[in-house]
């Protein structure tokens, strides 16, 4: 990104980050499986029948797919930044179809460089949050600090 | 209660650094990921536009190496504990930006194994951390992943 639009000066600790909406479609969860593994077998990401036969309510989508839309909400919500570290904790599954809230929260900045640190969550449509994280952001800077 | 003695596994796995594999960052896969997970930015899809942001052509998103970590390779513990796994947490840290082109050699380590007890149970935690080197010999990115291990039937 070429014009950044949010500074580090300009973020208090508490500011909300999002929400943005996602919903994995399951011909979006086959495109990233084929990206992913290349393997089309039937597994519990792919395939309705061998997730029910797991226990399972439906299809998943993949832990690192929800990962990726978790930095989404990050890089385009901070244009400019860069995502320095991701961790995130899987509490739930995430199943196809179903329309998911991404949220963060700024929770610190570095006093020695433009990082922000962050809490970040995916939560269903009951506001169960299926996945949580933290995460650190670098961004731009309008001068030294 | 679970206790660290009660956990059986190859305890001399314990930060033992292993080859992983190697990886080669195709422009094809970059962005396939990129569209894939419906991240837009330019920086991504454009050479002109990742070459303004002073990458030199596009870059992978930043979770790109989490793709490589189904495919690394790590040695058998032993660990003895339960009949279900799942992945518990992952986490990952950019170093250096992904080009096209680029070739990552992955080593991976067991960080650390420990018990812990839900309201599922009893449970044992698994973690591994693998390192991606590129070919300039400076890190991408380190990924930590867990594993989370307990039985169908909990007493």
């Amino acid at each position: 990104m070429t014009s950044p639009t949010l500074y580090f000066d300009d973020i208090e600790i508490g500011d909300d980050i999002g929400p943005i909406e996602r919903a994995v479609t399951h011909p979006q969860a086959l495109d990233f499986i084929a990206v992913w593994t290349g393997d089309d077998r039937p597994t519990r990401f792919s395939d309705r029948d061998t997730a029910v036969s797991e226990g399972l309510a439906g299809p998943i989508v993949p832990g690192i797919m929800t990962m990726a839309f978790i930095s989404s909400l990050l890089t385009e919500w901070a244009p400019g930044g860069k995502l320095a570290m991701l961790d995130v904790v899987f509490r739930q599954v995430v199943l196809h179809d179903v329309q998911h809230t991404l949220s963060g929260i700024v929770t610190d900045k570095a006093d020695d460089r433009p990082e922000i640190q962050c809490d970040v969550f995916l939560q269903d449509p009951q506001g169960t949050r299926l996945i949580i994280g933290k995460a650190a952001l670098e961004l731009p800077a309008k001068g030294d600090l | 209660m679970t206790t660290d003695e009660d956990i059986r596994f190859d305890k001399d796995m314990l930060g033992v650094d292993h080859d992983a594999g190697v990886f080669q960052a195709a422009r094809e896969r970059m962005t396939a990921f990129a569209l894939a997970t419906s991240q837009t930015d330019p920086i991504y899809l454009d050479d002109e536009k990742g070459a303004e942001a002073g990458y030199g052509g596009i870059i992978a998103p930043p979770t790109f190496c989490n793709l490589f970590t189904g495919a690394v390779a790590r040695p058998d513990i032993g660990l003895q504990f339960g009949d279900l796994s799942f992945h518990a947490g992952q986490a990952i840290e950019n170093r250096s930006p992904v080009r096209p082109g680029d070739t990552l050699t992955a080593r991976t380590r067991l960080k650390e194994v420990y018990p812990k007890t839900g309201r599922s149970g009893k449970m044992v935690f698994e973690v591994w951390e693998t390192t991606f080197t590129n070919q300039r010999g400076e890190t991408a990115a380190t990924v930590r992943e867990s594993f989370v291990h307990r039985s169908k039937t909990q007493p």
